[in-house]
């Protein structure tokens, strides 16, 4: 969708600078903070207009409390969140008072994972979909309930189903309702967690489609975070491979995949199961657990897993720069050969 | 219904010998007061020596419910209402599970014994106030003679073997200190510590990440080899299928649509559904920003299962004259694959 390159984009609809959260470990009788999870650590990355960035990597990597960062659900401790407004002005979200985030959340817009905890049962789909045209004090009735039909049809659920309740309907419809809803007022963009790992594998391909069609059609950009590497590889332009709480790498997912620059990337990419019977065979097998964001090792936090690393990396951690086009974090990644993506879908040893 | 012949369904070139485990027929029904759910109407699969059978399909195609099936370890209001489940002993005689006393003293003792299960929850699979020891040891002892000593040395064993560091300093430990692949292999520890001939794997590895499902079925392979035990996987990851299975059962809506060697399922896949399915699969080798080919429609809630073959309202081939009208029998393609498809056949 677009022709920034990895490195820098010129106009970014959203530009993440050095963010920072921490959560407190609180033990004891008195409740006294021993110690600080360090969900996201020095975390940076920009959106150009238009595009579907992802954020992509295991449990606890920090991606969702990112998203949850940059929506201001909680409050990052430092870093920037600088948006771009309609008239063009930047703003840095992280640093607004709530009541002066408000009028910009129509701007931004929420996909979330569970579609069956993110609609209030004991509303109609009328009433959800209809709800962020009522807060931001949009049309009258009559007008809100063309939109919702209007809406209805472009998820393609049928306007008839208005006055249901979310029980009537099934996983992918409800997350149809959930793209409704996100679109209701017209957002520039979408943040979406993880919006089809609930779904069926035939109910997926649905969601993954439509959301790519709205893109095209209002020119929507999204902040797509998933932990599955191939619904990221369908959807994104670029991709943004986190662990425990820090970029690892950035690039756009067939070159990330194909060619990974970074041995985390590359493992991630030799866990996925094959997807042809005929290439099973023994492949490497990354030892060991994610890092605890609370007590991570020093260095790179990759390190005690990596099979490639040395000395350096147990006590320097590698800055994010620029390789071949793309942005790494790792001491060695000029001298790596490292296994990728093959076109049978496989880790080359 | 139901008219397969099992054995002609797989044979297992390496022994030629009969299945283990012979689920024939098996209809296990949902009596609630909005009406029956046939949550499994008809399935029949065989399970052989050291072999892999994988049961993949969708939420509600009864997959989960038919492994439980299996141990009579369903929960109300459900029922099994029909079927055998033939276990073969040693001797040449076979045992039909079914027919024993739900609660009796026999499928106790089948129950991790001659045949394990490991569900997709570890947290909610162990107890939370006693420790793993407890809990390994006590599976051991429910199932052999060994005394309280023998039983910790072996259970420190299984916890070595699934890869559990420091094995001996975490069986004082208790579920919640555990992460959840650690969780996930004591779990195996403990279903594996009676030896068992069947494991039951019910998606162990869809809560974990991939670099930890990855480890968790590396050990599962390794440990099946050092035992030659057969594996029932179930799973809704058709990669995950690729990977472990030798055999390959689809289910929809309570039934097996096709059954086959997991190469033929996946280079030459019958069963509208079965083809649906495959290339609705996202892959990481495919071209970015490509719109996948994906299924009509939704998954029918069971209450409400279509007339005929109840896939016929999603599917790309469907005929009018017969799909919506007669149901579909398992056929023969093949030497080793069958599908329950008009498409091949209408007797």
């Amino acid at each position: 969708m677009t022709e920034e390159t990895n490195v820098e984009i010129k106009k970014p609809i959203l530009e993440v600078k050095n963010l920072k959260k921490s959560f407190p470990i609180k033990r004891g009788f008195l409740q006294r903070t021993v110690g600080h999870v360090r969900a996201v650590d020095d975390v940076s990355f920009s959106i150009a207009d238009g595009e579907t960035l992802s954020l992509v990597g295991e449990s606890g990597c920090g991606k969702t409390t990112t998203v949850r960062a940059i929506m201001r659900a909680i409050n990052p401790d430092e870093g920037q969140v600088l948006f771009r407004t309609d008239d063009d002005e930047t703003v840095d979200l992280a640093e607004l008072s709530l009541s002066q985030i408000r009028p910009l959340r129509r701007n931004i817009q929420m996909i979330f994972q569970d579609p069956f905890s993110s609609l209030n049962p004991r509303m109609t789909i009328f009433q959800l979909i209809s709800e962020p045209l009522l807060v931001n004090g949009i049309g009258n009735k009559q007008e809100r309930e063309d939109r919702v039909t209007e809406l209805l049809r472009q998820v393609g659920l049928r306007p008839e189903y208005m006055q249901r309740f979310p029980h009537a309907f099934s996983g992918g419809q409800r997350q149809r309702i959930g793209i409704a809803r996100a679109l209701a007022i017209n957002p520039r963009l979408i943040v979406a967690d993880e919006p089809v790992s609930g779904l069926d594998v035939s109910v997926q391909a649905q969601v993954i489609n439509l959301m790519m069609d709205l893109q095209d059609e209002f020119g929507l950009t999204y902040l797509f975070v998933s932990h599955d590497l191939s619904v990221v590889n369908q959807i994104s332009d670029r991709v943004v491979v986190m662990y425990v709480g820090r970029v690892v790498e950035v690039g756009k997912p067939q070159e990330l995949f194909r060619n990974p620059k970074h041995p985390y990337t590359s493992a991630l990419i030799s866990a996925l199961p094959i997807t042809d019977p005929k290439n099973r065979g023994v492949r490497p097998v990354l030892e060991g657990e994610i890092a605890n964001p609370a007590n991570p090792p020093s260095g790179c936090y990759f390190h005690p897993r990596c099979p490639f690393a040395v000395d350096q990396c147990k006590v320097e951690a590698p800055p994010l720069q620029e390789v071949s086009g793309r942005l790494v974090a790792c001491h060695r990644t000029e001298e790596l050969e490292l296994a990728g993506v093959t076109k049978h879908g496989v880790a080359a040893g | 219904m139901q008219s397969p012949e099992p054995e002609t369904v797989v044979t297992d070139e390496d022994t030629g010998t009969r299945p283990l485990l012979s689920v024939e027929d098996l209809q296990t029904y949902f009596f609630t007061d909005e009406g029956t759910i046939k949550a499994v109407d008809g399935a029949s699969f065989d399970v052989y020596s050291g072999r892999t059978l994988g049961i993949v399909g969708e939420s509600g195609c009864g997959k989960s419910i038919t492994a439980k099936s299996i141990l009579q370890i369903i929960d109300n209001p459900g029922r099994i209402v029909g079927g055998q489940v033939k276990l073969s002993s040693n001797g040449d005689a076979s045992k039909n599970l079914l027919e024993m006393e739900p609660n009796g003293e026999e499928i106790r003792s089948i129950r991790g014994g001659e045949i394990s299960m490991i569900f997709q929850e570890p947290m909610t699979s162990f107890s939370p106030i006693h420790t793993f020891g407890n809990q390994i040891i006590e599976a051991i002892r429910l199932h052999s003679p060994l005394d309280k000593e023998e039983a910790h040395g072996l259970a420190v064993d299984w916890l070595r073997r699934v890869g559990i560091p420091s094995p001996e300093q975490r069986m004082s430990e208790y579920p919640y200190q555990f992460s959840g692949g650690q969780r996930q292999r004591a779990m195996i520890a403990m279903a594996l510590c009676t030896e068992p001939r069947i494991l039951i794997a019910d998606e162990p590895t869809t809560a974990l990440d991939v670099t930890t499902q990855a480890q968790i079925l590396d050990i599962l392979q390794t440990l099946q080899k050092q035992n030659d035990m057969s594996i029932i996987f179930i799973t809704h990851d058709l990669g995950v299928i690729a990977e472990v299975a030798d055999v390959v059962a689809v289910m929809y809506l309570g039934k097996v649509v096709e059954i086959g060697p997991v190469e033929s399922i996946f280079s030459s896949p019958k069963h509208p559904y079965t083809k649906a399915l495959l290339s609705s699969m996202p892959t990481i080798d495919a071209a970015p920003r490509e719109r996948m080919p994906s299924i009509t429609g939704a998954i029918p809630h069971p209450q409400n299962r279509p007339s005929g073959c109840s896939f016929h309202p999603r599917c790309p081939s469907y005929m009018s004259d017969i799909c919506g009208l007669r149901e579909p029998d398992l056929v023969s393609i093949g030497t080793d694959q069958q599908a329950s498809c008009f498409l091949y056949g209408r007797n």
